[in-house]
């Protein structure tokens, strides 16, 4: 039985949807990054289908033209879109404190690099293993934990200047 | 600590993934999009080819008789099918330096009806014909008659007409088209692709120019193309030296990618510029299309037993009946296919 472009759409888009979205903070640039991958994806299904885990190379496609994006067009849709639709969705002006400041720490996210961004988002949002994170990055394990560990020491930083 | 804040920032963000369903016919959108693009490409890429091809092909096939045609895919698919037969006379013209034009190939390219196969005959230039009005003489010779005129430039046109009309004299086939091709549209050709890179077996050196053309592999541009490609004299074996550097070029040329659009655009450009197409009852784009339908070139023997006739100190090639009349019988009834499929020692 080999999967069908339409059964892994049927499943998987959702879910590949939600990860562009952790990656580039923004539901436009999101839609953009997974519509521009599963065009190729369709294309060149049969190439696909035939990987061992189809999902995540797939994953791997996202995340490769996630980090290609070139950073003057990505930077420009990011000023012209991202800060208004945030601030519309996200942050209800009646919210608790503690609501806040994970929003805080979501425009802090915006920030990072974008291969130290995607090593947490594969981490804390997919918990996915360092094994499996290396590969989708295409780096060492070594590599991932030394990404995400610097990132966090950002994240520590911006927390403790913010709220002393 | 901060992972925990992490995961749950991601976890609330969840909410800002736009829906799937009008994505996803959105990127179904851009597939077809894109499908028809990359077709039309590839339509593009192959009608270029065939004409790239009709300018090689005299070369390749100049010697049929000694060296048949490997019959090597050479046309990538297209999509039109000719919804009727169609034979196309390819002429390969040279001056020799003079005004006078002379066909050195004559070879027909025939297309059964909703067929994707090409087959080659060919036809010796210098096989013994009768012009029609004009008597005997060798069939190269019937574009030079029809296209001499006193006083003035040569009428390819007419050379290629009165050629075709002789063809048809003595084969009995009907000439869609002629298709003439000149040194200068291989040499534009050439130039088009940015230069060809041939390999040549063994030295050269032009008798036109001097130049000497080392054995091996060389890029050349589309001057030292053709000036290597006319030698002749001087070859150990004359022609059918020129013939296998002729071949080399086809061979170079099949191997020349053409991905980027606009070289892709300049070399049809320039193909359509040095080689002239006649068509009785079809244009030159319907036969384009018909090339492009084209997805294999096959070449069909009916000469390897010419028997040669001497009249008048001239040495003329014939038919050899036993061979040619059943293949241009099946033409005229349109069941080549069939018989090539019967027949398969003839066919390559």
């Amino acid at each position: 039985m080999t999967l069908t472009y339409e059964e892994f759409a049927e499943v998987q888009l959702g879910n590949m949807l939600r990860y562009a979205v952790m990656l580039c903070g923004d539901p436009h640039l999101a839609q953009d990054l997974v519509q521009e991958t599963m065009v190729r994806v369709q294309l060149n299904w049969r190439k696909v289908a035939r990987a061992d885990a189809p999902e995540r190379y797939v994953r791997r496609m996202i995340t490769n033209q996630y980090l290609d994006w070139r950073r003057g067009s990505w930077l420009r849709r990011v000023l012209l879109r991202a800060e208004p639709d945030e601030a519309a969705k996200v942050v209800p002006v009646d919210h608790a404190q503690a609501t806040a400041d994970r929003d805080q720490i979501w425009s802090w996210l915006a920030r990072l690099p974008k291969a130290q961004r995607a090593a947490l988002v594969l981490r804390y949002y997919e918990d996915l293993p360092d094994a499996e994170i290396a590969e989708i990055l295409g780096c060492a394990v070594g590599t991932v934990r030394s990404s995400i560990s610097r990132a966090l020491a950002t994240l520590r930083a911006e927390l403790v200047e913010t709220y002393p | 600590m901060i992972e925990d804040q992490l995961r749950a920032t991601f976890e609330r963000h969840e909410t800002l993934a736009p829906p799937t369903a009008p994505l996803r016919e959105a990127i179904d959108r851009v597939v077809v999009r894109r499908r028809r693009k990359r077709r039309l490409t590839n339509r593009l890429a192959s009608a270029t080819l065939a004409v790239v091809a009709a300018v090689a092909m005299p070369f390749a096939l100049r010697d049929a008789v000694d060296q048949p045609f490997t019959g090597e895919t050479f046309l990538p698919g297209g999509a039109t099918v000719a919804d009727r037969p169609l034979t196309v006379a390819v002429l390969g013209v040279d001056n020799d330096g003079g005004r006078s034009y002379r066909a050195d190939t004559v070879l027909l390219a025939h297309v059964p009806a909703g067929s994707h196969t090409a087959y080659l005959v060919s036809l010796s230039s210098d096989l013994l014909v009768e012009i029609p009005d004009r008597g005997r003489a060798r069939l190269g010779e019937s574009f030079y008659f029809g296209s001499e005129r006193h006083g003035a430039g040569p009428d390819l046109a007419a050379g290629a007409k009165l050629t075709a009309d002789t063809i048809t004299a003595t084969t009995g086939l009907r000439v869609d088209a002629t298709v003439t091709v000149r040194y200068s549209g291989l040499r534009a050709v050439t130039d088009a692709l940015g230069g060809v890179e041939i390999c040549v077996e063994r030295p050269v050196t032009s008798r036109h120019t001097g130049r000497v053309f080392p054995a091996g592999c060389q890029r050349l541009d589309g001057k030292g193309m053709v000036d290597l490609l006319r030698q002749r004299y001087g070859l150990p074996h004359g022609a059918y030296d020129r013939d296998a550097n002729g071949r080399a070029f086809v061979r170079a040329l099949i191997g020349t990618e053409i991905r980027d659009p606009v070289r892709l655009a300049r070399v049809a450009q320039a193909a359509s510029a040095g080689i002239d197409v006649a068509g009785a009852g079809i244009s030159t784009p319907q036969l384009l299309s018909i090339a492009a339908g084209v997805d294999a070139v096959k070449s069909v023997d009916i000469g390897s037993n010419f028997r040669g006739v001497t009249i008048g100190r001239v040495s003329y090639q014939r038919l050899d009946p036993a061979l040619s009349t059943p293949v241009f019988a099946a033409i005229k009834e349109n069941r080549l296919t069939e018989w090539a499929e019967a027949n398969p020692q003839s066919v390559r």
